[in-house]
This record gives structure tokens, C-alpha cells and sequence, in this order.
């Protein structure tokens, strides 16, 4: 167990420069989970910590001593891959026991440490077996049992359910949250699903194009993202956004179409070219006021029925827990809860702070 | 459609008959030659009912002009291709390795003059290797075999594993590392065992060329280092060509190639590889 910091770390591939100075700062037994979309940097980021990518500049320390030198072997962490690397001339024994074997550590005790993370795992029956007869979880569980043996000073996993199908993925997210809990580890965790890093996370760090545009606890990022492609990228379904002209002496919002929404705070916001967002489950259907929108599609999902709304060409899209009556091709009016909206600086997108008072979110 | 489907098989069945008939009609031909009597070994039409003998076997063990040395080539045989294939593999591996992970500079070009050395007609070495092997006094020694066959053999090997060791996923030898490995450790433990199957295929062209070589072995060993191939040359005598003796030399090294193969071809179907990463 330790902490790990990640200092103004930057990363170039040849002439390209892939990380841009990231910091992060972990703290001993934290779960942080990296999330962004595929190709700014999060792999890299990782295997840097891992000692599998040179650090072109800045400085990974591990409890408060540099790392940048050491090769993987001396950096006392363990990582589990997102296709398992599981050594397929190995039994599952062997495997989760090549970690201790090459540390030296004596027979009987690495035998006593398979037993226990095997099962811990729940690996017992597969032990003799080699991993091509395997399935994809069971491998996946292999290669955590490789990872857990070691009592290493940080896990670093990179996208390790991204191979398994969906419901074994939300099986496994909730395993590995209760694994790692138990064991108070230190871990890095990367993903392009948010979906993950909400559920699993103490802290998310976004990135995008190698720099990090956010790092929070999973519900900060929700309640108060600081630009647009945070709002966008974190929640399911995406916030919905719309670009709107704020009329302070109306206290009014004009959107798109002239529609004006009242917006109480909307007075002393300092921009007048905003992008005003909402989430899909602050929305209410009205028959009189709000945004027009004709409903395109309804997904009922038992508890929860998600509806997308067409307003001219834009889609707005909402969450209701009741099994609302409308139909498709029915016009509708949509009220956004404005005490909840977000609004940002429509050229650069950051959030407008002084916004609607956000304490109605706790 | 089932009349298709028949038809399709017995067509497969001919194929295959067809296909082991020309492989295996020599192989025969040769053993039966080598069981016949001289006298019809050679008779025209073909006499295929006889009377087995081990008269060839006896004379080519019992004296004659070969014969004394036919043990010995035997050995030397074994010896000179077993050592052939070990060295290749052993020098072969890490180049291949080196190549296939670290890519130094002009790696494309270095593969392309390993392929190039390959092409050289084996036979424009052997004047040059005798006028160098002579003043050494290295003629007719394990040495002056091991020289070309080894040299000869590690530019196709270093090729073929540079092959197999890109096809290994990194992540299996990073994960090796991680796991306490240096990248030596991650190539013992980890690469090498899974590379068998490629190190198999390999040792097998280093063997037969080994194994087979006339154009090295007859003009650089004369009697302590001769080989079986050697043997069967001298089975052409001034009264003609030995044929039945001929034919029991060629058995004789068949035996080894058969066991070699069966040998070899366990590692090589194995598929070990498969599993490694979600398939
Ligand atoms: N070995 C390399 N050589 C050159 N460029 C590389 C190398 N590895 C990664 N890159 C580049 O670095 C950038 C970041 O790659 P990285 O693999 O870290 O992305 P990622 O966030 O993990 O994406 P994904 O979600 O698809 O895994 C990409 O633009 C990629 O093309
Ligand atoms: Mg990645």
C-alpha cells in the first residue's frame, strides 16, 4: 500500500507529444479510475507508472520516492491487462504463482498463497488448468488472482472488463470494487467507459488529447463538470446542451428557435452567448410552457423510461421514472428544472461559475 | 446433393492416395532394393515377388571398402547435425529476439542481407572454406561441417523466429516483467517456451540440411569425419553402383529423419500459443 503521484508528467512518441504535463496525486488505499475517450493518452499514462514507457519528462513517485529509473520489476506493482496476458504455457497454479516464484519466495508459501487468492477468487476447481481452457471471466479472474498475490504497493488495471460481455462486465465491477475495498490496495484504473469509472471510482480523472481536463469524486464530476465534454462525457444518457442567448433584463434564456425559459439566476451570469445544459432526469413534460419538442423515440426500461425528443434538428433527450403517457410523434413541451441547470461559455466551453445555486443538488 | 457430397469424398480419397503413392513409392522402392538380391535389384522388368536377404546390410557392416566406416559416419551423422541444430537455435533465438523486439536501425535491411546470404549457392563456400579450414588443419574435423552448416543455417532461422517471436503478444513479456522478470527472465521463462514450436520448425531445416549436405561433407572430410551421405556416395564403385547396398544406406538414414519428424511435429501442432490473449 502507498501513494503515488504523478507529477507534470509528459510523454512524446518520436516528434509527437502525447501527454501534455499530467498531475495526479493518489492516495495511499485510493481507487482512481482514468477515463476519456480512445486515443488521449490513458494507456500511456498507465504503463508509464508501470515502468513499460520511458517518462520523457516530469517525475512518478511512488511513497514519495522517484520511480522514473526503476525498472517494472523493482517498482513493487502488479497490473492487469485488458486481454489478461495470462502465460498460456502455464496452468492457472502456476500463473498466479509466477509473481512469487520469480520474487524468490519459498514453495510451500507461494502453494499457500495461490490457495488463499484463488480462493478469494473463486478458483480452486480451475486451478490445474491451462488458460486456453478458460472462459473470458474465468481468465480475467486469473489474471487478478496474478495481480493480488503479491500484496503489491498499487494495482494498475488497464480496461481489464473490456473484453468480457455486458452482464458479466457489471458482475465483475461490483467484484472488483468489493476485492479492492477488502484489500485497501492502492489502484490505477483505466477505462473508456464511464459507466465504470462513476461506479467504481473514490476519485475520476478525466483526459482528453493528453491533458486532464477534470479530477473529481465521481459525483462532483456529475454535479458541477467544469466544460462541456466533461458534462458530456460523464452520465448516461450524455447532458443535454443547447446553445442560448442570456436576456438579463428578462431573467430569461433565449434558445435556438426564440423560445425564452426563465432562469432565475440568469441575471448575473457573466456571458451573453452561453450553452446551457440539462440533465435527461431534471426534465418535466408541460402542456403550456418550455421547450417545443416532438417525442422520436421511447425506450421503456421497467423502472425507467428514457424518451428522445426532437427540437428542429437537435435531440434532447429525457429520463423519467413514472411510465409516462405520451406518444411518438406526439408534440410535447419540455421544462428543464432551471435550478439545476449548467451553463457554460459557448466559445470555450468552460463552466460559468456563479451559476444557479447547486446546492439543491445535495 | 448427398450423390455431390459422396462423390466429393471418393474425388479426396484418390487425392490422397494419389498424393501418399508418390511420396511413398520411392521410400519402398528404396527399402525393397535394399532387401533384394543383387542380382534382381537391378532387373528390368521390376521383379516384385523375391527372397528377402541381409546380405547388403551384412556386407556394409562387415568390411568392405565402406563398411569399416559406416559406424562411424553413422555417429558422426548424429553428432554433426544434432550439434548443427542446437548451435543454430542457441545463436539463432536471441538474435531473432533482439530483432523482432528492440528494432535497432536498419533492422529491414539487416533482414534483407540475412535473406541475401541465405541465396548464396552454397557451393562458391566450399573452395574458400577448404583453403581456409586446411592451414588450420581443421579439414576432416567435426569443425569444418559445423562451420557451413551453422553459418548456412542461422540466416533462415533468425528469419523464421523473428516470424514467430512478432507474432507473440507484448503484453505477455511486459506482463513477465512486471511480474519480477528482467527482459532476460521474461525471455526465458515466458518467450523461449512459447517459441518451441517456432524453435522446432526451425531446427528442422538445420537438421535436414545438416543431415542430407553432400556439397560440404564430400570435398571437407575424407575419413574421420565423414558422414552417411559420404557413405552413399562411395556406394559408386568402378564396376558400377551398388544398388542394394545403396538402398540400405538410404534406410539406414531414413530412420532418423522419420523419428526426428515425429519428434518435432508434437511441438509444432501443439498450438501452445492459443489462450494467451482472448482468442
Ligand atoms: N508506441 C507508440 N508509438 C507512437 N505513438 C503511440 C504509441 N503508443 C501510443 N501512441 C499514441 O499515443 C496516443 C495515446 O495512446 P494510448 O494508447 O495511451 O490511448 P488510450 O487513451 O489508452 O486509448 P484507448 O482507449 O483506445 O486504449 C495515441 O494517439 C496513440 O496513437
Ligand atoms: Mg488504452
Amino acid at each position: 500500500m502507498a501513494e503515488v503521484a504523478i507529477r507534470n508528467v509528459r510523454k512524446s512518441f518520436g516528434a509527437i507529444e502525447v501527454l501534455h504535463g499530467v498531475s495526479v496525486d493518489i492516495a495511499d488505499g485510493e481507487f482512481v479510475v482514468l477515463v476519456g475517450p480512445s486515443g488521449c493518452g490513458k494507456s500511456t499514462l498507465l504503463r508509464m507508472v508501470a515502468g513499460l514507457e520511458k517518462i520523457t519528462a516530469g517525475e512518478v513517485a511512488i511513497e514519495g520516492h522517484p520511480i522514473n529509473d526503476l525498472p517494472p520489476k523493482d517498482r513493487n506493482i502488479a497490473m492487469v491487462f485488458q486481454n489478461y496476458a495470462l502465460y498460456p504455457h502455464m496452468t492457472v497454479r502456476e500463473n498466479i504463482g509466477f509473481p512469487l516464484r520469480m520474487a524468490g519466495t519459498a514453495p510451500e508459501e507461494v502453494a499457500r498463497r495461490v490457495e488463499r487468492a484463488a480462493d478469494t477468487l473463486g478458483l480452486k476447481p480451475l486451478l490445474d488448468r491451462h488458460p486456453r481452457h478458460l472462459s473470458g471471466g474465468q481468465r480475467q479472474r486469473v489474471a487478478m488472482g496474478r495481480a493480488i498475490v503479491r500484496q503489491p504497493a498499487a494495482f494498475l488495471f488497464d480496461e481489464p472488463l473490456s473484453n468480457l460481455d455486458a452482464q458479466l462486465r457489471a458482475q465483475m465491477r461490483t467484484e472488483l470494487k468489493e476485492l479492492l475495498q477488502t484489500l485497501g490496495t492502492t489502484a490505477l484504473y483505466v477505462t473508456h467507459d464511464q459507466v465504470e469509472a462513476m461506479t467504481m471510482a473514490d476519485r475520476v480523472v478525466v483526459m482528453r488529447d493528453g491533458v486532464i481536463e477534470q479530477i473529481g469524486t465521481p459525483l462532483d464530476l456529475y454535479d458541477r463538470p467544469v466544460n462541456t465534454f466533461v458534462a458530456r462525457f460523464i452520465g448516461l444518457p450524455s447532458m443535454n446542451l443547447l446553445p442560448g442567448i442570456v436576456l438579463a433584463e428578462s431573467g430569461t434564456i433565449l434558445i435556438d428557435d426564440g423560445t425564452a425559459l426563465p432562469c432565475p439566476a440568469a441575471t448575473w451570469l457573466p456571458m451573453e452567448n452561453i450553452v446551457f445544459g440539462f440533465r435527461s432526469e431534471t426534465l418535466a413534460i408541460d402542456d403550456t410552457e418550455g421547450i417545443p419538442a416532438r417525442v422520436a423515440v421511447i425506450e421503456p426500461m421497467g423502472g425507467q423510461t428514457q424518451v428522445l425528443f426532437k427540437f428542429g434538428s437537435r435531440d434532447i433527450v429525457g429520463t423519467f421514472s413514472a411510465r409516462i403517457a405520451v406518444k411518438v410523434g406526439q408534440q410535447v413541451r419540455l421544462r428543464p428544472d432551471m435550478t439545476l441547470a449548467h451553463f457554460f461559455d459557448a466559445a470555450s466551453g468552460r463552466r460559468l461559475d456563479g451559476g444557479p445555486p447547486q446546492s439543491a443538488l445535495a | 446433393m448427398i450423390l455431390l457430397q459422396r462423390l466429393e469424398k471418393v474425388l479426396l480419397a484418390v487425392c490422397i492416395v494419389v498424393v501418399v503413392a508418390v511420396a511413398v513409392t520411392p521410400l519402398a522402392w528404396m527399402m525393397l532394393t535394399s532387401l533384394k538380391p543383387s542380382l534382381i535389384a537391378v532387373a528390368s522388368p521390376p521383379q516384385i515377388l523375391f527372397t528377402p536377404t541381409l546380405e547388403h546390410y551384412i556386407a556394409l557392416f562387415s568390411g568392405g571398402d565402406a563398411g569399416s566406416t559406416l559406424g562411424l559416419a553413422f555417429v558422426n551423422s548424429i553428432v554433426v547435425t544434432a550439434v548443427s541444430m542446437l548451435l543454430t537455435i542457441a545463436i539463432a533465438c536471441p538474435a531473432a529476439y533482439a530483432l523482432s523486439r528492440l528494432r535497432p536501425a536498419g533492422t529491414a535491411s539487416l533482414t534483407v542481407f540475412i535473406i541475401g546470404v541465405r541465396m548464396l549457392p552454397p557451393i562458391v563456400l566450399v573452395v574458400p572454406l577448404f583453403r581456409f579450414l586446411q592451414p588450420l588443419g581443421l579439414n576432416d574435423t567435426y569443425l569444418a561441417l559445423l562451420v557451413p552448416y551453422v553459418g548456412l543455417s542461422i540466416p533462415l532461422a533468425v528469419w523464421m523466429l523473428i516470424g514467430f517471436f512478432q507474432n507473440l503478444p507484448r503484453e505477455l513479456e511486459e506482463a513477465a516483467m512486471i511480474d519480477g522478470c528482467g527482459r532476460l527472465g521474461a525471455f526465458w521463462h515466458v518467450i523461449l517456451p512459447l517459441a518451441a514450436p517456432g524453435m522446432a520448425a526451425t531446427s528442422i531445416f538445420t537438421g535436414l540440411l545438416a543431415w542430407n549436405d553432400l556439397v560440404f561433407s564430400l570435398p571437407l572430410t575424407t575419413t574421420r569425419a565423414v558422414t552417411m551421405p559420404v557413405i552413399a556416395a562411395r556406394m559408386r564403385v568402378e564396376e558400377g553402383v551398388l544398388w542394394g547396398q545403396l538402398g540400405a544406406v538410404s534406410t539406414i538414414m531414413i530412420v532418423p529423419v522419420i523419428l526426428l519428424t515425429f519428434f518435432v511435429q508434437r511441438h509444432i501442432v501443439s498450438g501452445i500459443a492459443s489462450g494467451a490473449v482472448k482468442g
